[in-house]
C-alpha cells in the first residue's frame, strides 16, 4: 500500500485525515490523535491529552498529607499503589521518618503484585490491538488471581490502600502467605505459556517485530522509561539505581531487549512478570518479623524531595514541596505514561494505520495519570459538580449562544 | 429429478431449503460459531436465541443517516447484498445430491453472486462519507482481489475433476465416488482460508478492523440496515460452508448410494449429513479466528499472492495433470 | 537516608560561579540552584561531564514572589541532579531547552499551561493539559490563582449556580 509511487492527483485522493480518540475502540480512555495518512501510511499525527484534567494537584496543595495520600492513590487505577507509595516515601523522606522493615517488605509485595497484574492485563490489551482476543479473555482470566490476592492482601481490588504514612495498614499473616505462594505458583506457570505464545506465535511476532521502532539513541533522548526504554535497550531500572523499599535486598534481574520495537517491550514485559512473580515469592518467604506501622508527625519541615518508582509502566516521579505545615506547598507528578507520548509518534511516523493501537498500546497508556489536575473542589466552597438540571441549563444556552438553537422555555 | 412442477419450486426456493430455511440456519450458524468461539477462549458463550435476538433488537432501532450521502444506493446496497446471498444458496444441494433449480454453470454463477457482498460492502464505505468507512472500503477492495483468485481456482479444481460446471453435478459424481477432499486436500484447505477472508473473520477482518478503523465500511448504519447486513453476512458464511461442504465434502452425499431408500429417508439422511458437513466447516472457521491475531493488509496481500495463489494453481496443475493420467 | 553525595565537592568546583548554590540532601541527590543566564551551561555540563541522559521531568512552583522552573536530570552514574531557576514573579519567561533536551517537550507546554510560565524558541506552543474551553490567560496553579466563574463556560455557571435545582 506505498502511496508514494502514484501519480500526484490519486496521492491526493489517497491523502486524508483520520481522528483517532477521544473515543476510539482501541483507546480505553480518552486521547485524541489527529492522524495524517497517505493510503495507509501515516505521514504526521497530532496528540491532545487534554480530555481528563482533574485538578489533582492543585488539590494536593490544599489537602493535609493523609488525605492527599488517599487522593491520590486515585490517580490511576492500576498504578494506584504505585502514586500511593511513591508520595508517602517522598513525604516520609522529608519527615526524616524510617519505616519498620516490614511494612516496606509489605509494600513491595504490593508493588510487585500490582506490576504483575497490570502485565498481565498489558498482554491481554495487546492481544485485543491485533484482533487476538483469545489471548485477551485467557490473561484476564488469569489476572483475576492476582486480584484476588490482592483483595485478600489489602481488602480491595482496585485501590489498595495499603499504606498510611509511617508504614502499612494491615499485616499478613501465616494463612495469607501460605494462599499467596499457592497462587504465585500457578500464576508463574501461565505467565511461562503466555511468554512462549506471545513471542512466538506466528501471526503475533509478525504484527509486532518491526513495528513501533525506537532506535536506542532516541529512546535516550526522548526521555522514554520503563519498557518502553527497556525494550530499546537502555539498561535502567529505578528498582536497582535508585532503590527504594526493600528492592536493594531482594535480588532481581533488570531485563532488557534489543529489538527496539512492539516485539521488544513485550518480551521485556514478560520477562519481567517472571522476576515479579520470583520476588514476590522471595519476599513472602523472607518477610521479617517485627512491627508494621510507626506514628507520623503531624508537619513535615520545609523542604523538597524528589521520589521516584518504577511504576508497571515506567519511572514515577512526584516532587513535594513542604513548608512547615500539614499540606504540600507543591506537589507535582510526572507520570511514565506522559514521559513515553514522544516515543509513540516517534514510533509511528511512517507506520501502517494498523499499527497505530499496538504502538499507543505498547507503552501501556495510562490516561487519567497522564492529564490528572475536572475540578474536584477547587476551594472548599464552591464545588464544581453540576447536578443534572445545570448540565441541562448550560448545554441550552451554549447552543442559543453560540449556535443560536433556541426552542423557548 | 426433471419434472418439478412450479409449486414445487416455489416452495424450494422460498422456504425450504430457501430463504426461510437460509435465515433459521443462519441464526443457528452464528449461535454456534459464537459459541464455538467462546469455548476456545474459555468464556460462557451466547445462548441459542441470541443472533435472533440481536437481530430483532437492531430492527428496532433507530435508523441514523448521516447528512450529504445519497441516500437511494446508501438504503438499498444492504438488500442488494441480502439478495445476491440468498440466490446464489438455492443452487447448492441440500438434502438431495442436486438442485432442482441447478444447471449447467451454475457454479460460476455462485461463486460471482458470493462476490457481490464484498463489491457492496466497498460501494457502501464509499457512499458513507466518513474517513474509516472509506479506508475500510479501500481495504475490502484490496482484499477481494487477493483472495478472489484463489478460491476461484480452488473451486475450478473439483469442476475439472468431475468435468461439470454444475454443484449438483459435482455432488452426484461423489456420491459414488471418494469425496473430493480426499484426492485434492490442498484445494480443500485453501477454500476455507479464503472463505475466512471473504467472510472478514480474523486474521482477515483488515476491512473492518475494530481497534484499528472501528468498523469500517459499516461504520455508519444502523438499525435495520446493519440488521440486513448482519444477516446477509451469516448467509455468506452458510453459503460459503455449503459450497466448500458440496464441492470437497461431497455435500448432502454420504459416500454410497441411497437409491434403495425410500425418498423421504435418503432426504433426511441427507439433510443431516449436509448439516454436519457444514456445522464442521463452521467450526474450522470458528477455531481459525480463536487462533489468531489479525494481519496487516500488506502481511495479507504478500501471503495471499506469495502463498494461496501460488499453491492453487499449483493444485490446479496437479489435478490436470491426475485427469490425464487417471481416466 | 544520611548519607552524603561523593559528587558535591566535584560538581562545586567544576561550575564554580556558574551555580548560585549547590546542595545535596542525601546521596544520588542534589540540587544546583542556577540563574536564568547560566541554567544552560550548566545543564550541558551536566549532559556532558555528569552523564545526565535522562530528563526525568520539568516543574514549575509558584513561591509565591517568584516563580522557579525545576529540571531533574537523571544519571545511572551519579543519581538525580535538580536544576532550579528563579524567574520573576511578573512576565515569567526561561529559553526552552528542547533544542538540547529534546524530552522536554511536553513537560514544557505543561508547564506552560499551568503556570504561565513562557518558554520562547519551544517549536510548537500549545495547549496540553486544559480544555478547549479554557480562558487564555488563566493558570490554575499559580497560588494567587482564584476561578473567576464569569470567564468559564461563557458565565453559564454563574447564573444557574444560585438557582435551586429541580
Amino acid at each position: 500500500m506505498e502511496a508514494s509511487g502514484l501519480r500526484p492527483e490519486v496521492r491526493k485522493l489517497a491523502e486524508m485525515t483520520i481522528p483517532i480518540g477521544p473515543q476510539h475502540p482501541a483507546l480505553k480512555e480518552p486521547v485524541g490523535f489527529m492522524v495524517n495518512v497517505e493510503g495507509e501510511r501515516i505521514k504526521s499525527l497530532d496528540l491532545d491529552v487534554s480530555y481528563n484534567h482533574r485538578g489533582i494537584e492543585k488539590g494536593v496543595e490544599q489537602r493535609d498529607f493523609n488525605q492527599s495520600l488517599y487522593l491520590i492513590e486515585r490517580i490511576c487505577g492500576i498504578c494506584s499503589h504505585a502514586h500511593a507509595t511513591n508520595f508517602a516515601k517522598g513525604i516520609e523522606e522529608l519527615m526524616n521518618l524510617e519505616i519498620p522493615k516490614r511494612a516496606s517488605y509489605i509494600r513491595l509485595i504490593v508493588g510487585e503484585l500490582e506490576r504483575i497484574h497490570s502485565h498481565y492485563l498489558w498482554v491481554g490489551v495487546a492481544g485485543h490491538e491485533i484482533g487476538f482476543d483469545t489471548l485477551f479473555m485467557y490473561t484476564w482470566r488469569d489476572r483475576e488471581l492476582v486480584q484476588d490476592l490482592l483483595e485478600i492482601i489489602s481488602g480491595n481490588r482496585v485501590n489498595y490502600a495499603i499504606n498510611c504514612l509511617g508504614g502499612v495498614r494491615r499485616d499478613l499473616n501465616e494463612k495469607t502467605i501460605k494462599l499467596a505462594l499457592d497462587h504465585l505458583k500457578k500464576l508463574g506457570e501461565r505467565a511461562a505459556y503466555y511468554t512462549q505464545l506471545a513471542t512466538t506465535e506466528e501471526t503475533m511476532v509478525d504484527r509486532l517485530s518491526g513495528v513501533g521502532k525506537l532506535p536506542y539513541e532516541k529512546a535516550k533522548s526522548l526521555g522514554s522509561v520503563g519498557p518502553t526504554a527497556r525494550g530499546s535497550g537502555v539498561d535502567s531500572d529505578v528498582r536497582r539505581d535508585d532503590p527504594y523499599l526493600a528492592y536493594a535486598e531482594v535480588p532481581f534481574k533488570v531485563i532488557t531487549a534489543n529489538n527496539c520495537d512492539v516485539l521488544g517491550r513485550t518480551i521485556v514485559r514478560a520477562g519481567e512478570l517472571a522476576q515479579s512473580i520470583e520476588m514476590t515469592k522471595w519476599a513472602l518467604e523472607n518477610l521479617p518479623p517485627g512491627e508494621i506501622k510507626k506514628a507520623p508527625p503531624r508537619s513535615a519541615p520545609p523542604g523538597e524531595v524528589i521520589s521516584r518508582y518504577e511504576a508497571p509502566r515506567g519511572e514515577l516521579v512526584h516532587y513535594i514541596k513542604s513548608n512547615n505545615t500539614d499540606k504540600a506547598d507543591r506537589f507535582g507528578v510526572r507520570t511514565p505514561t506522559m514521559a513515553n507520548w514522544p516515543s509513540v509518534v516517534e514510533g509511528l511516523t511512517g507506520q501502517n494505520i494498523a499499527d497505530i493501537p499496538i504502538v499507543v498500546a505498547a507503552i501501556d497508556p495510562c490516561l487519567s495519570c497522564t492529564s490528572r489536575t475536572t475540578f474536584v473542589d477547587i476551594d472548599r466552597h464552591k464545588s464544581w459538580v453540576w447536578n443534572w438540571d445545570e448540565l441541562r441549563n448550560y448545554s441550552i444556552r451554549w447552543y442559543k449562544e453560540n449556535k443560536g438553537i433556541y426552542w423557548g422555555d | 429429478m426433471t419434472e418439478v412442477d412450479a409449486w414445487l419450486v416455489f416452495l424450494y426456493v422460498l422456504v425450504f431449503p430457501g430463504i426461510f430455511f437460509l435465515l433459521g440456519y443462519s441464526f443457528f450458524a452464528e449461535w454456534f460459531d459464537r459459541k464455538m468461539y467462546a469455548k476456545m477462549q474459555n468464556r460462557v458463550g451466547p445462548p441459542l436465541v441470541q443472533p435472533l435476538a440481536d437481530f430483532i433488537k437492531l430492527l428496532s432501532k433507530e435508523d441514523i443517516m448521516p447528512e450529504g450521502v445519497e441516500a437511494k444506493p446508501y438504503n438499498y446496497l444492504p438488500l442488494f447484498a441480502f439478495a445476491a446471498v440468498a440466490t446464489s444458496f438455492i443452487y447448492i444441494p441440500t438434502f438431495m445430491s442436486s438442485s432442482p433449480v441447478g444447471f449447467q454453470g451454475d457454479l460460476l454463477l455462485v461463486l460471482y453472486m458470493l462476490t457481490l457482498p464484498t463489491i457492496i460492502l466497498f460501494l457502501v464505505g464509499w457512499y458513507s462519507h466518513n474517513t474509516f468507512a472509506t479506508i475500510g472500503a479501500y481495504r475490502a477492495v484490496s482484499q477481494l482481489f487477493v483472495y478472489e483468485v484463489p478460491l476461484f481456482i480452488a473451486a475450478l479444481g473439483p469442476a475439472l475433476w468431475t468435468k461439470s460446471w454444475s454443484v449438483s453435478d459435482i455432488v452426484s459424481w461423489q456420491q459414488g465416488n471418494p469425496w473430493l477432499f480426499l484426492i485434492q486436500p490442498l484445494g480443500f484447505i485453501i477454500a476455507i482460508i479464503c472463505l475466512q477472508a471473504k467472510l472478514e473473520r480474523i486474521p482477515f477482518d483488515i476491512p473492518e478492523a475494530e481497534t484499528e478503523i472501528v468498523g469500517g465500511p459499516l461504520v455508519e448504519y444502523s438499525g435495520r440496515k446493519l440488521a440486513l447486513f448482519r444477516i446477509a453476512t451469516d448467509m455468506l458464511m452458510v453459503t460459503g460452508a455449503s459450497l466448500i461442504g458440496a464441492l470437497y465434502l461431497g455435500g448432502p452425499s454420504v459416500g454410497f448410494s441411497l437409491d434403495s431408500l425410500p425418498f423421504w429417508a435418503a432426504g433426511v439422511i441427507g439433510f443431516v449429513a449436509f448439516l454436519l458437513k457444514t456445522l464442521l466447516i463452521i467450526f474450522l472457521l470458528s477455531f481459525i479466528r480463536a487462533a489468531f491475531a489479525r494481519l496487516r493488509i500488506d502481511q495479507m496481500t504478500s501471503f495471499g499472492w506469495k502463498w494461496l495463489a501460488s499453491l492453487a494453481l499449483f493444485q490446479l496443475f496437479l489435478v490436470i495433470g491426475m485427469r490425464m493420467v487417471v481416466p | 537516608m544520611t548519607d552524603d553525595n561523593p559528587m558535591l565537592a566535584v560538581v562545586k568546583q567544576d561550575l564554580g560561579s556558574k551555580a548560585v548554590e549547590v546542595t545535596a540532601p542525601r546521596r544520588k541527590r542534589m540540587t544546583i540552584a542556577a540563574t536564568p543566564e547560566t541554567y544552560r551551561d550548566v545543564i550541558k555540563y551536566l549532559q556532558d561531564k555528569m552523564d545526565c541522559y535522562h530528563l526525568s521531568v520539568l516543574q514549575g512552583v509558584d513561591n509565591r514572589t517568584s516563580f522557579e522552573v525545576v529540571y531533574h536530570f537523571w544519571s545511572d552514574r551519579n543519581g538525580m541532579f535538580t536544576v532550579k531557576v528563579a524567574l520573576p514573579h511578573d512576565k515569567p519567561a526561561i529559553g526552552t531547552i528542547t533544542d538540547i533536551v529534546p524530552a522536554a517537550i511536553l513537560y514544557e507546554r505543561e508547564v506552560h499551561d499551568l503556570f504561565g510560565i513562557e518558554f520562547p524558541g519551544h517549536p510548537d506552543m500549545r495547549r496540553l493539559l486544559l480544555n478547549d474551553e479554557w480562558p487564555k490567560d488563566e493558570h490554575p496553579l499559580r497560588k494567587d490563582w482564584k476561578m473567576d466563574e464569569k470567564k468559564f463556560y461563557g458565565g453559564v455557571r454563574s447564573s444557574t449556580g444560585g438557582e435551586k435545582a429541580g
